[in-house]
């Protein structure tokens, strides 16, 4: 019925061999109906002027700020699932940590003062600390729950990393209490020099303004005809995920240790025959993930202002999903899935008419859509699985 | 020289110790007691972890002389000690309630203080612990099984005390020694007739326990007045004063449990005493109206005397089992299958009706989990999105139970008139004529699933399941659907089922609507499933399954069709899955989306990792504990999932192969006891 097997058939071109290899298919020949029935949907929506121009670019700003949320956290799956090839449930709690850890630091410098009179150092604390969070838990996580498991079948450190995403996610409950912990209003004004007309407030009679606020600012903005109203720090998020998925990029490809990591992703035994510490390695590989995911949450609580224990739950689903969408084990898969994912969800709901409610079915659709076609995700090589 | 390695220990354990206090756990516990009056659970605790430490501590450090090992483990008892009364100190100087608000009304320092003023109750504090380091490090001093026995007795006894509320109810004290006193002279009888053919002596015991149940019964009508010594607090003897004949009955099968243990294997032994044991006890919890220190110390008495010598008397009884001929021994076993079933029957109208509905959930978990055995134990095809099935079937039974769109011919029911209701709904079902359907439906969305994912392996398919999952969820809870799901709120009033044999007997028109008797349908379920599901373990497909978990290519190689099989293993599960939902919405007469969360699936699988994959028994045992253990525990709800994962991860790191694995060489062993059959 379904089956992949090669046909002996010489294809005379691409594209025949395209039609051939999907219409002989039965369910690629259904994904593709399918597409093409969401494309006309789509459309139709489009051309009845349902959809317009500034409803997609609001969409698609919003969706740039979740979708490299995604892929931060994406990242720490695709790191941990790349060397142990396990999927670690518990990253959700990672990311909720990281959030939740923050708003105390966030807090307490609010209530000093010291958030209004240092806040580009206040808002450097609050990252460091929502990291260290994270990290602390990530490498506790690895070395309490998944070490002694390293070689037991597959399953076992998979109900052990659902069992501590339980933990934590309860620990976090019953210490800091089931309220939603709201984050302070944050104001960080930037280059008043060029947003000479932005936030201008009276002081002694005279009209300063302070520049542009880039973490809690709105504004309206006239855009090629276009009127939009744009928050800064969705931008914000954007450029720093991207920066520290460079800096990510860069340390996995550049330097020692992330050498000694591709190779312990590659064959641990021979990685550990050339004189690589194994261990060391996949403690940093946790770290490298809880680094990304204690940054990531900060930020997605800095515009999303609330957390709670349980706030890692959705995030962590959809950034595994991203991560499998891309090709889990990839990096540059993980971080494309992300943003992809952030996009569709943003975009998806309105573009092809269906209530937000069933935004989360368009983004587990999508998925099985994804692998319906590509069975290893986008950037997923086409490898056999590993006989242990 | 003090062993570091061992202190470092200690210190981890005050850390741990630690987060546990800041969740206000020690002000929670506090009101749950142990002891009537004497003992509350936070106390528990607290000897747990402190003792515990120094017990670990002392062990690992015996090598090193049995003096080093009580200091060490006192040392360390002392810094969790010394580590609870820092944070009692930071709680009474710094207002810690912003960011732990649970401990604003469940504070810390009252608890460890004992009572006292702050600085007397952190030196009890911490003199509490220095005696009980020394104390459970002293324990290694003993010889091993003195401490084994000890140590299982006392952590036994707390789990009844944790309990007692819930099972003082079950049997009055006189019932439960008359019981106990015929198993005994079965047991008596069984032993001297040792050498006669097994079906005298079985009829022998059953016809001692049936005539003692009859003398006891008329003699002691009268002598049982309430405040009377056997009495005590507790309730009227059931068994003896009410009814003769159900009295006959249940001696006799006493009697029967007496003479079977006289000569069975070590399970069936184990399991006849562990019953006649659990009789005394609970008939002593009930005479006592709970625990009491009385009823703590005799508990303690009863079992570690259990633990001593049955060991025993079970070489004693393995070795008679062995001389019986292999049909006795067989006919042994079916006995005890017989008698498991008789006291499985009868076991809803002792229990009461609280510890039969949590049966009731066990019991619906367990047909789950015998499902999804198929689909990952067999098969070896993980599936995170079971509660899908689950809800599937649940909500066809709504559907097809209840006026609804399809039932009322494409009318939404909401827009005729009352009256109208019986007449335009014709297609209402009856939840017999709906079950078959409900299994058929969430066979066919298993198919459905089934066929996307198969070319996916391992991990693609955990978070493809886990999807369909959340989106069948959405689907249930989603406005779009809700004239035919009812959205948020779901369905309700579903009809509860009636086994209707009116054409046998007019009286017998039998609702199945409350716990105790649904208890019946979810037995007869979870039975089925076990045969099917053990029955297509050895068939040629539960074989093809087994092979293609070992290795698909392989498998493949070998001419099996494993797209196939792998559509039939998720269509098996999930048909499993559906007759477990169709029997959840009838018996809650109602279903809310919010009941098919990820957890459920959740639960089921963890279930089966944690009984061992695989085996039927390992999934029963594993719902007793995920389900049953925190249902029981109610009380202390707050702290249920918190516990759950705790025991995920602690069983997965002691024993990754699950409580209670299947037998490895199983398939072999049989085909050996086979030719051993012929050949004979």
């Amino acid at each position: 019925m379904v089956s992949d097997t090669p046909t002996l058939v010489s294809s005379p071109s691409r594209w025949t061999g395209f039609l051939d290899r999907n219409l002989r298919n039965p369910l690629r020949l259904v994904g593709i109906i399918l597409m093409a029935y969401l494309a006309y949907i789509a459309i139709a929506n489009i051309a009845s002027g349902q959809f317009t121009l500034e409803r997609f670019v609001r969409l698609f700003i919003f969706g740039l700020a979740q979708g490299s949320i995604y892929a931060l956290i994406a990242l720490g799956y695709t790191l941990v699932y790349g060397i142990l090839s396990m999927i670690n449930f518990a990253h959700s709690e990672v990311f909720m940590a990281g959030a939740y850890i923050g708003f105390f630091a966030i807090n307490a410098m609010d209530q000093s003062g010291f958030l209004d009179d240092q806040t580009f150092l206040a808002l450097l604390i609050t990252v460091l600390v929502g990291m260290s969070a994270s990290v602390t838990i990530a490498v506790l996580l690895e070395r309490i729950a998944y070490r002694p498991l390293r070689g037991a079948p597959r399953l076992v450190p998979l109900i052990t990393a659902i069992g501590a995403s339980i933990t934590l996610q309860q620990l976090f409950l019953r210490l800091f209490g089931s309220g939603t912990r709201v984050y302070p209003d944050v104001n960080f004004f930037v280059l008043p020099g060029i947003f000479n007309n932005l936030e201008c407030i009276e002081v002694n009679g005279a009209q300063v303004c302070r520049g542009l606020d880039l973490i809690g600012g709105r504004y309206e903005v006239e855009f090629l005809g276009l009127s939009l109203q744009i928050r800064p720090i969705y931008f914000l998020v954007f450029f720093l995920a991207v920066i520290f998925m460079a800096a990510l990029w860069f340390f996995v490809k550049r330097t020692k240790t992330g050498k000694a990591m591709r190779a312990v992703a590659e064959d641990k035994k021979t990685a550990a025959l050339m004189g690589i510490d194994v261990d060391r390695v996949i403690v940093t590989t946790f770290v490298l993930g809880a680094v990304l995911a204690g940054a990531g949450g900060v930020f997605f609580a800095l515009y999303n202002t609330q957390v709670q224990p349980f706030m890692g739950f959705f995030p962590g689903i959809k950034a595994f999903t991203a991560a499998v969408v891309g090709g889990i084990g990839n990096i540059p898969g993980a971080m494309f899935g992300g943003m992809f994912l952030g996009m569709v969800e943003s975009i998806a709901p309105s573009l092809l008419g269906i209530p937000n409610q069933l935004r989360d079915v368009i983004v587990f659709g999508m998925l099985i859509l994804v692998l319906i076609f590509r069975p290893t995700g986008i950037f997923g090589e086409v490898l056999s699985e590993k006989k242990a | 020289m003090l062993n570091t390695d061992a202190l470092r220990f200690g210190l981890y354990m005050a850390i741990a110790t630690i987060i546990v206090a800041l969740t206000a756990v020690f002000g929670k516990f506090e009101e749950r007691f142990v002891i009537a009056g004497v003992l509350n659970l936070s106390q528990v605790l607290l000897a747990i972890i402190v003792g515990g430490t120094g017990l670990y501590v002392a062990a690992r450090s015996q090598q090193s002389g049995m003096r080093t090992a009580v200091v060490t483990g006192m040392l360390a008892s002392l810094i969790v000690g010394v580590g609870l009364a820092l944070v009692v100190l930071i709680e009474a100087s710094i207002d810690l309630t912003f960011i732990f608000p649970d401990l604003k009304t469940d504070p810390i320092g009252p608890a460890l203080t004992f009572g006292l003023e702050l600085l007397p109750g952190l030196l009890a504090l911490l003199a509490l612990s220095l005696v009980l380091g020394v104390i459970s490090s002293a324990l290694l001093m003993l010889p091993v099984r003195v401490r084994q026995v000890g140590l299982m007795a006392l952590a036994l006894t707390v789990v009844v005390g944790v309990l007692q509320s819930q099972i003082n109810k079950v049997i009055t004290l006189p019932d439960a020694l008359a019981l106990a006193a015929v198993g005994g002279g079965g047991y008596i009888a069984g032993g001297r007739m040792i050498g006669r053919p097994l079906s005298i002596r079985l009829l022998a015991g059953t016809v001692i326990g049936a005539a003692a149940g009859l003398v006891l019964a008329v003699a002691a009508g009268s002598g049982l007045e309430a405040g009377s010594v056997l009495r005590g607090a507790g309730d009227m003897p059931r068994l003896l004063t009410t009814d003769a004949a159900a009295s006959m009955v249940v001696f006799g099968v006493f009697g029967l449990v007496g003479v079977m243990i006289s000569a069975a294997p070590r399970g069936i032994f184990y399991a006849g005493v562990g019953l006649l044991v659990a009789v005394i006890i609970l008939g002593g919890l009930n005479a006592q109206g709970g625990m009491t220190l009385t009823m703590a110390v005799i508990t303690f008495f009863i079992l570690s005397f259990t633990f001593w010598f049955m060991p025993g008397f079970n070489r004693q009884a393995e070795s008679r089992f062995e001389d019986l001929d292999p049909q006795a021994q067989q006919s042994v076993r079916r006995i005890a299958v017989a008698i498991a079933f008789v006291l499985m029957l009868a076991a809803p109208s002792f229990l009461g009706q609280y510890i039969t509905s949590v049966i009731d959930l066990v019991g619906l978990y367990v047909i789950m989990g015998i499902g999804l055995t198929v689909t990952i134990g067999y098969a070896g095809l993980l599936d995170l999105g079971y509660v899908a099935f689950f809800a599937i079937g649940a909500y066809t039974v709504g559907i097809l139970t209840t006026p609804s769109l399809i039932t009322c011919g494409g009318i939404n029911p909401s827009e005729i008139a009352r009256a109208d209701i019986a007449t335009t709904c014709t297609g209402v079902l009856t939840f017999w004529q709906a079950w078959p359907l409900c299994i058929l439906v969430a066979g066919c969305a298993g198919l459905l699933l089934g066929i996307p994912i198969l070319r996916l392996r391992g991990d693609y398919l955990a978070i493809v399941t886990l999807g369909f999952g959340e989106i069948i969820r959405l689907i249930a809870l989603s406005n779009t659907f809700s004239p035919l799901l009812g959205g948020a709120q779901g369905i309700a009033n579903i009809p509860f089922p009636v086994l209707d044999l009116t054409a046998l007997n007019p009286a017998w028109r039998i609702g199945l609507g409350g716990a105790t008797s649904i208890y019946y349908l979810i037995l007869a379920g979870v039975m089925v499933a076990a045969f099917v599901v053990v029955r297509l373990g050895g068939t040629r497909l539960g074989r093809a399954w087994r092979a293609m978990r070992a290795d698909e290519d392989v498998a493949r190689a070998m001419g099996i069709d494993v797209v196939r099989i792998k559509l039939l293993a998720y269509a098996t599960g999930a048909s499993f899955a559906g007759l477990g939902g169709a029997i959840f919405g009838s018996w809650l007469q109602g279903i809310f989306p919010n009941s098919f969360t990820l957890l459920v699936s959740i639960n089921v699988v963890s279930m089966i990792i944690i009984g061992g994959m695989g085996s039927i028994p390992g999934v029963i045992l594993g719902a007793f504990v995920l389900i049953g253990l925190p249902e029981v525990l109610r009380e202390l709800q707050d702290y249920r999932l918190l516990a759950f994962g705790v025991l995920l991860v602690v069983t997965m790191l002691s024993k990754p192969q699950g409580l209670l694995p299947p037998p490895l060489r199983r398939l072999s062993e049989q085909a050996l006891l086979y030719r051993a059959q012929k050949g004979a």
